[in-house]
């Protein structure tokens, strides 16, 4: 009995030390921040504890790396080389925010995530951002506490399948009975059954983790076919295309019209403003200097040129020249926006320099900037 | 000599045994309930701190995701999604365990065989996959499904339609399989009495041969008995068609209890059985000179006893839910899972063969009369008139496709109309129940059912069939193995289960030849010198004694094989913890569905151990 009173006394130490741990932990988290909020360069505390509501923004710069989450490899999106390093316009917003809150468009490290684990490997403060073709959703939203930047991709869901039995215009009847792939912990596999139930369709769903799997099956025949956003359907097919794996259009992306809204876009963790401000306007910067024309290669002169009267308001704040107030209270260097244009780029920059290649086109498009009738819009800069 | 009496001092409090005791429990109880009262809003605060929410909301709400295989491939809530993980698992552990236990007692006595190449054999099995991760080998066997034959009607050298022993394809494996039918639960009925009786017939010759020394085939004559009821139920099975209205029966009482009922009834049993265990408690502390003394540690027990059945009277009384949610699932088991399995059903509507015969002679068309019915009994449940029906049959729509529209919990409560025809055949109800079903969930279509019937008119209410595996053309011209013959095993389940039966299987082999080599020699020859054949002496002293030391360590390896599946997800095989993952992501639930994982894997694991643990005291030598 005594012995037994022992082990409970030493149980209940550990847990009252437990508690005393993450309480502390708590108000170092808040002491950080103050110290980032007041003073960027002073900002190198000790290491705090980046699952705590705030203080994303002053932990990253301490560390002076940014953790960035992107998947375990979708083309044009995230292409993870052996180096450690990834390709793709996710990894490209990556580099954006590194070089906006660090200064150097290289200081990312890259956390592959499967579809389903990367919301609780972002809650747990594992990764800072989730640039991972995640789409923006009301359940994800509030129920499993995410907060959303602006969309990055104007997307929506698809279905391929070998070119002999569907076409562009096929629809729910030409899929009934069919074996589906998809990979799990995705909007795809709620979509994909709203979607075949309200068409009078009957499919099986195969989820597998990753979607590269979920190709896998499809060329082998374990399924007819696979879904998940179109444009990691024209990814796989055109680059398998071009890499003559398959013969040109033996597969068919439909339906014409995508069968759900999939806006892609920055995911953080929920009450931070601070943070979610500074992956805000990184994504807005590049925006702004798609409208205006600006991109790596003349921004130098764009910067030049807003610096004199005839020169762009708008420009010469994001630069940091002419308000340096705005930068300041983004606790931001001033030419952060600056370091994100000339070391990254625009958004169109970004957009063609991954997207064009497998075959995904702004012009026309929700991707097109909203003065052409896209859906890319920044407020103003002011 | 003066001797002085000392009066007993009472020892200082602090070596007071007694108030040491009662102190310490108190203080457990009270430190119990601290932890719960400090500790688990400081947890819950964490966890909001860091956006992680707790709440079991999800197990009543609706996901949305479809499930590969199952029993149910589209589960209306949290709960059940979880449910078809869980039975998932239970399947691919049961068969594994079986398949494992018999691969590796077979290997085991292979690794003792004289015979070299069967020797070395075995021996290369054993070392290879034991020394292989499991991971790898699940993914190698899910890369050889993926060699199997193509199912595409569009590209050569695929499999055709039609009927196969085996039927290996890229979509699954379809084996024949011997399957229940129509007159299957009636004829169990037999078996089961059949069984009965062959139980105590086996035990009333048993004790004839133990006290006579006469042979008197116990185990052949329970089998007998077996045998012969189960061959006349095979025939005169229809019989008891009656039992379906019994339950039918017992699921309106159980629908007409009020929940009030069933939480003071609970309530009073709880309190009863508190009651009884403290009576029970103090009887045995009573000898012929009167209630022996009460220890502490009694009254701790006894009031312990009562409070517990206080705190579950109240239990019940307080969550009404418990009674609530125990009434429905009783009349559901009633009357939606026993009652349709005989030849009687709620469900089912019979339609005047007058009105059929008229439409026939109006020139409709038996398909259409089906179509038609089957919309107008469930006209209600739908919503639409008997004029709306003709105008659904005009546009082409099937009646599958509009129950489609319904929300998940009406589908349940649908009619099952019974074409006419079927009973003009003379088919019982629960033949014409069973083919309709097929017709229902879209398996065959009505022509289909009238092929299947005129041939199979004569074998309809056979309590089972022989059913070959098959390759059909489903939906829209798809290729795959139909889901109403033999029967199917997904890639997924394939690899899983083949690689965790290799690797367990390899490990008991090495607990079977350890067992059998653990018997000394010196039995095997005491029992040659007794005049034992070699046969004998396996079976009546080697193998009990080599069963009493396999069987712990055997507990083990199943306990490991449970375990193992979990890594099932890897090669989408829907078991628990691979649902689990989809339905934290959709809900941010992480904790409570590890939570869930954690109390599944711990019940699952101490009903397994405690069944071995059972066993293992039976198999052990009665000391005394
Ligand atoms: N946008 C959807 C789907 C995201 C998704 O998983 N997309 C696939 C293909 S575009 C992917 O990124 N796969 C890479 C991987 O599985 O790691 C969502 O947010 O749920």
């Amino acid at each position: 009995m005594i012995k037994r009173l022992g082990f409970l006394l030493v149980a209940l130490a550990l847990v009252a030390a437990a508690c005393g741990d993450s309480s502390t932990e708590t108000t170092e988290g808040t002491t950080a921040t103050t110290t980032g909020g007041t003073d960027t360069t002073t900002a190198t505390t000790t290491p705090t504890d980046t699952g705590q509501g705030g203080g994303t923004l002053a932990a990253v710069k301490a560390r002076g790396e940014l953790n960035c989450g992107v998947s375990t490899g979708a083309v044009a999106f995230t292409e993870l080389q052996p180096d450690g390093s990834a390709t793709g316009i996710d990894a490209d917003y990556c580099r954006a925010l590194a070089a906006a809150v660090l200064g150097d468009a290289n200081a990312v490290v890259f956390f592959p995530t499967t579809a389903a684990e990367r919301f609780d490997v972002l809650k747990a403060g594992d990764v800072d951002v989730l640039f991972r073709n995640t789409t923006w959703t009301a359940s994800r939203d509030t129920d499993v506490g995410l907060d959303f930047g602006p969309t990055t991709y104007f997307d929506g869901q698809g279905l391929m399948g070998p070119a002999n039995r569907f076409t562009a215009t096929s629809g729910p009847s030409d899929v009934d009975g069919a074996i589906l792939c998809t990979n799990a912990g995705t909007t795809t596999e709620k979509n994909i059954r709203e979607w075949a139930s309200l068409g009078g369709a009957s499919i099986t769903l195969e989820t597998v983790e990753n979607f590269s799997e979920a190709m896998d099956a499809f060329i082998a025949g374990r399924c007819d076919l696979v879904t998940t956003d179109a444009s990691g359907l024209v990814g796989e097919k055109i680059s398998r295309e071009t890499s003559g794996e398959i013969d040109v259009d033996s597969w068919v992306v439909f339906p014409q019209a995508p069968i759900s809204k999939e806006p892609l876009g920055p995911a953080y963790r929920q009450n931070d403003s601070e943070w979610a401000d500074v992956v805000d306007w990184t994504v807005y910067s590049t925006f702004i200097a798609f409208e205006k024309g600006v991109n790596s290669t003349n921004v130098d002169a764009a910067r030049a040129a807003a610096g004199t009267d005839a020169g762009d308001p708008e420009l010469g704040r994001m630069f940091g020249d002419s308000s340096p107030e705005i930068m300041a209270a983004l606790n931001l260097d001033s030419d952060a926006f600056y370091n994100v244009i000339s070391q990254v780029g625009s958004y169109d920059e970004i957009f063609d320099r991954n997207l064009n290649p497998v075959g995904l086109f702004r012009q026309g498009g929700l991707n097109d900037l909203w003065t052409e009738g896209g859906l890319i819009y920044a407020p103003p800069f002011r | 000599m003066a001797v002085t009496v000392q009066k007993q001092e009472r020892p200082p409090i602090w070596r007071n045994t007694t108030i040491l005791k009662w102190v310490a429990q108190i203080t457990f109880l009270f430190g119990f309930i601290g932890i719960a009262v400090v500790v688990v809003p400081q947890v819950q605060d964490n966890l909001a701190g860091r956006d992680i929410t707790f709440g079991w909301d999800w197990l009543t709400s609706r996901l949305s995701f479809l499930i590969r295989e199952g029993i149910d491939t589209d589960p209306a809530t949290g709960s059940r999604t979880m449910l078809v993980g869980m039975v998932n698992t239970l399947r691919v552990t049961i068969s594994g365990v079986i398949a494992a236990t018999l691969l590796g007692t077979l290997i085991g006595i292979a690794r003792l065989s004289n015979n070299w190449i069967v020797n070395k054999l075995a021996t290369v099995y054993i070392e290879s996959i034991r020394n292989i991760p499991l991971l790898l080998q699940m993914f190698f066997w899910s890369a050889i499904s993926a060699t199997f034959g193509i199912l595409d009607p569009f590209e050569a050298d695929t499999l055709e339609a039609g009927k196969y022993w085996i039927a290996a394809t890229r979509k699954g494996i379809g084996l024949s399989w011997i399957k229940p039918w129509g007159g299957f639960y009636q004829w169990m009925i037999f078996i089961i009495v059949g069984a009965i009786g062959g139980y105590y017939l086996h035990r009333h010759r048993f004790k004839i041969k133990e006290e006579t020394g006469r042979e008197t085939y116990p185990n052949l004559s329970a089998l007998g008995v077996v045998t012969v009821f189960g061959i006349i139920g095979w025939f005169i099975h229809p019989v008891l068609g009656f039992v379906g209205h019994i339950a039918e029966f017992f699921g309106t009482v159980v629908g007409a209890i009020p929940t009030i009922g069933l939480q003071l009834a609970l309530a009073g049993v709880a309190l009863f059985i508190g009651f009884w265990w403290i009576k029970g408690f103090l009887d045995e502390r009573r000898t012929p000179a009167g209630l022996a003394k009460l220890t502490d540690d009694d009254w701790f027990r006894m009031i312990s006893a009562g409070v517990a059945a206080v705190f579950f009277a109240g239990l019940f009384i307080v969550v009404s839910g418990i009674s609530s949610t125990t009434l429905d699932v009783g009349e559901d088991f009633f009357n939606r899972w026993l009652a349709p399995k005989f030849d009687a059903t709620t469900n089912v509507v019979e339609v005047p063969i007058d009105e059929i015969t008229a439409q026939v002679a109006a020139g409709l068309s038996l398909e259409d009369i089906a179509e038609r019915q089957e919309l107008l009994v469930n006209a209600d449940l739908l919503g639409i008139t008997a004029a709306d029906v003709d105008g659904i049959i005009d546009q082409g729509l099937t009646a599958p496709q509009v129950y489609a529209a319904l929300p998940d919990e009406d589908k349940t409560d649908r009619l099952v109309f019974i074409p006419p025809h079927k009973l003009v055949d003379g088919l019982s109800k629960a033949q014409a129940f069973n083919l309709n079903v097929l017709v229902e969930n879209g398996d065959i279509t009505i022509a289909e059912l009238e092929a299947e019937l005129e041939k199979d008119l004569s074998r309809a209410d056979l309590p089972m069939r022989w059913s070959r595996a098959e390759v059909q053309l489903r939906g829209s011209n798809f290729l795959d193995l139909s889901p109403t013959s033999g029967i199917n095993i997904t890639p997924g389940f394939f690899a899983v289960w083949i690689a965790v039966t290799l690797y367990t299987g390899a490990f008991i082999a090495e607990i079977v030849r350890a067992g059998i080599l653990a018997v000394s020699k010196g039995q095997t020859e005491a029992s040659g010198a007794l005049g034992l054949s070699r046969a004998q002496s396996l079976r009546f002293i080697v193998l009990p004694q080599a069963f009493r030391i396999i069987f712990p360590p055997l507990g083990n390896q199943y306990l490991n094989l449970f375990k193992n599946t979990s890594l099932g997800i890897a090669v989408a095989y829907p078991e628990i913890v691979s649902v689990g993952f989809t339905t934290s992501n959709q809900t941010g639930q992480t904790l409570p569905v590890i939570l869930f994982w954690m109390g599944f894997y711990l019940t699952g694991s101490l009903v397994l151990s405690s069944i071995v643990n059972f066993y293992n005291r039976r198999l052990q030598l009665v000391e005394r």
